[in-house]
């Protein structure tokens, strides 16, 4: 037994209960304080701090159900017994609301007396494990963040970095995940051929790249964000680009029961566009639009996420419309508020909050525009329009918008 | 016959990662990626023990957990949290901690109508280490 957890402090008004308690709790192998009034046994309590507590309900002057308040208030970690009259459900019940951990009924039964320090004392441990254990989490973030700050002084450049401090915590969960990931599928490579367990090396390695995979994915959204970058025009055809982010995503829809449509416009044909920027642009809309479904709680809905290209003309002037729509989750005002904003994201470990930030950097890059619309609990549209140019606007001389 | 494990966890390679680790020390399991399907398969396939995830998409773990003690057919099921960090799952395991476990739950939740969970019987944290975790496995199998 830890030795905290031999104290045990008694209260009762009735000095032979006191008294029985005390010898047969000693003989248990407790260190027993007793206390024949509630006030006495709050004097008790603040000297010595036991974590176990046994108090009888009914006294004069201050009440058990006083007395557990009162020390809950001073640790709640501290773990209280009430002793109740027989048949006073009453009291039991209301003792439990003020966080009791048990009760026990008069006449006391030796062995259910006992029964109840033992749940109790477990319960102590679970508490001071669950502490331990934050704080060894808080450790281990701060070393991450630490970690992050020196990564991050290293490439600080420009202003537009320097807000990565801000939500340093965020990307650390994130990045603590990737990890995860890579831990992981390194134990199965390493066990799978000790073991000569092909399927096990197989996937395990399959992991490994996905999670270096997801680093380079935030390398790249990072560096796409603290660059300024000229876009890499070329002729191409914009709904090849959209089947081919498309394509992408079939497998993970499918696993969460998500319908991918397409509506592609055939009289797009080709535009005079950054190729790899546009893909990105798609593959983070797409992304969103999945995780919007499979976030929605309302599983009564039959999940859908549409990708629509259209050719638009406006006073002779081609324009290329992509048109991503889910019907997921959708935006509160708030979340509609802050969506481009540094870091933002409502997906915990799941998210980096670089994705918006990056796509409408890129649009603007490509002088287009995007906007959005969405309702709570019913979905978003994100609608990406392009001029569809020709080489002929970006001849020298030519300013890029 | 070897025990069968449920994983509970919406992100693919954690349970790619635990089933490993399970199959290594002889266990099998199936898994569910919310606390929706989750729930679903405990019914279907009444395992010998659930590794839980607390934040996941659609129901959350905390409410699967709550679900699973509320009801006679799943209450004896053991679960272990496997959880990471966020503040969001911080509070709310905290809260979820300090509720109280009662001594004769049926007979409480049947007088009072009041329901009552008693606390998971074992937490890994993540990133997840495997002795770690199967210390918690076998503790709360009782094995
Ligand atoms: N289609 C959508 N439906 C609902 N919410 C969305 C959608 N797209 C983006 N959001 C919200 O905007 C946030 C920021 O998105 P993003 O910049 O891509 O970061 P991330 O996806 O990493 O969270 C998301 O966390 C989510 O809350
Ligand atoms: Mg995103």
């Amino acid at each position: 037994m830890a030795m905290e957890l031999k104290n045990l402090l008694v209260i009762d008004d009735e000095a032979p209960i006191l008294e029985m308690l005390e010898m047969s709790l000693a003989s248990e192998g407790y260190h027993v304080l007793t206390a024949e009034s509630g006030s006495h046994g709050l004097q008790v309590f603040k000297q010595h701090r036991p974590k176990l507590v046994l108090t009888d309900i009914k006294m004069p002057e201050m009440d058990g159900i006083e007395v557990l308040k009162r020390i809950k208030t001073m640790d709640r970690d501290t773990e209280v017994i009430v002793i109740t009259g027989h048949g006073d459900m009453d009291s039991a019940i209301s003792a439990i609301r003020h966080g009791a951990s048990d009760f026990i009924t008069k006449p006391i039964r030796d062995e259910i007396l006992m029964l109840a320090l033992e749940r109790a004392k477990e319960k102590v441990r679970i508490h001071q494990q669950l502490r331990d254990y934050t704080e060894n989490l808080e450790e281990k973030i701060e070393v991450c963040k630490v970690e992050l700050k020196r990564a991050e002084a290293e490439l600080i450049k420009n202003e537009r970095l320097a807000s990565i401090g801000e939500t340093v915590a965020g990307l650390a969960h994130y990045i603590k995940n990737i990890l995860t990931g890579l831990r992981g599928g390194m134990y199965m490579v390493n066990r799978g051929m000790a073991g000569d367990k092909p399927k096990m090396l197989q996937d395990g390695w399959a992991m490994v790249q996905r999670n270096i995979e997801k680093v380079s994915q935030l390398v790249l959204d990072l560096l796409q964000y603290s660059k300024d970058r000229v876009p890499e025009r070329s002729m191409c055809r914009p709904n090849d680009i959209a089947r081919d982010a498309m394509d992408l995503f079939q497998e993970k829809a499918g696993l969460h029961g998500i319908v991918l449509k397409a509506f592609f416009d055939e009289g797009l044909e080709e535009a005079y566009t950054d190729q790899e920027a546009l893909y990105r642009v798609l593959l983070n809309l797409i992304s969103n639009a999945i995780d919007a479904c499979i976030f929605d709680p309302d599983t009564g809905k039959a999940w859908e996420v549409v990708l629509r290209t259209t050719l638009e003309e406006q006073n002779g002037q081609g324009r290329l419309v992509f048109e991503v729509s889910d019907n997921g989750t959708g935006m509160t005002d708030e979340v509609k508020a802050k969506l481009f904003s540094r870091f933002f994201s409502t997906k915990g470990g799941q998210g980096t909050g670089l994705g918006l930030l990056v796509t409408q950097k890129i649009i603007k890059e490509l002088g287009g525009e995007i906007s959005v619309d969405s309702t709570e609990g019913q979905g978003t549209t994100f609608t990406v329009r392009l001029d569809l140019q020709t080489p002929a606007d970006h001849a020298p001389g030519v300013d890029e918008r | 016959m070897s025990k069968r494990v449920l994983i509970v966890d919406d992100e693919p390679d954690i349970v790619t990662f635990l089933s490993a680790v399970l199959e290594e020390n002889g266990y099998t399991s199936t898994s569910a990626k919310d606390g929706v399907e989750g729930l679903e398969a405990l019914r279907r396939e009444k395992p010998d023990l659930v590794l839980l995830d607390l934040m996941m998409p659609k129901k959350s773990g905390i409410a699967m957990f709550q679900e699973l003690r509320k009801d006679p057919e799943l209450s004896h099921i053991p679960v272990v949290v496997v959880t990471g960090v966020s503040e969001v799952t911080g509070v709310d395991f905290r809260n979820f901690m300090y509720k109280q476990p009662l001594k004769d739950e049926k007979k409480f939740a049947e007088t009072t109508g009041l329901t009552k969970y008693t606390i998971p019987d074992g937490y890994v944290e993540k990133p997840i280490d495997p002795d770690e975790l199967i210390k918690a496995v076998k503790k709360a199998l009782k094995e």
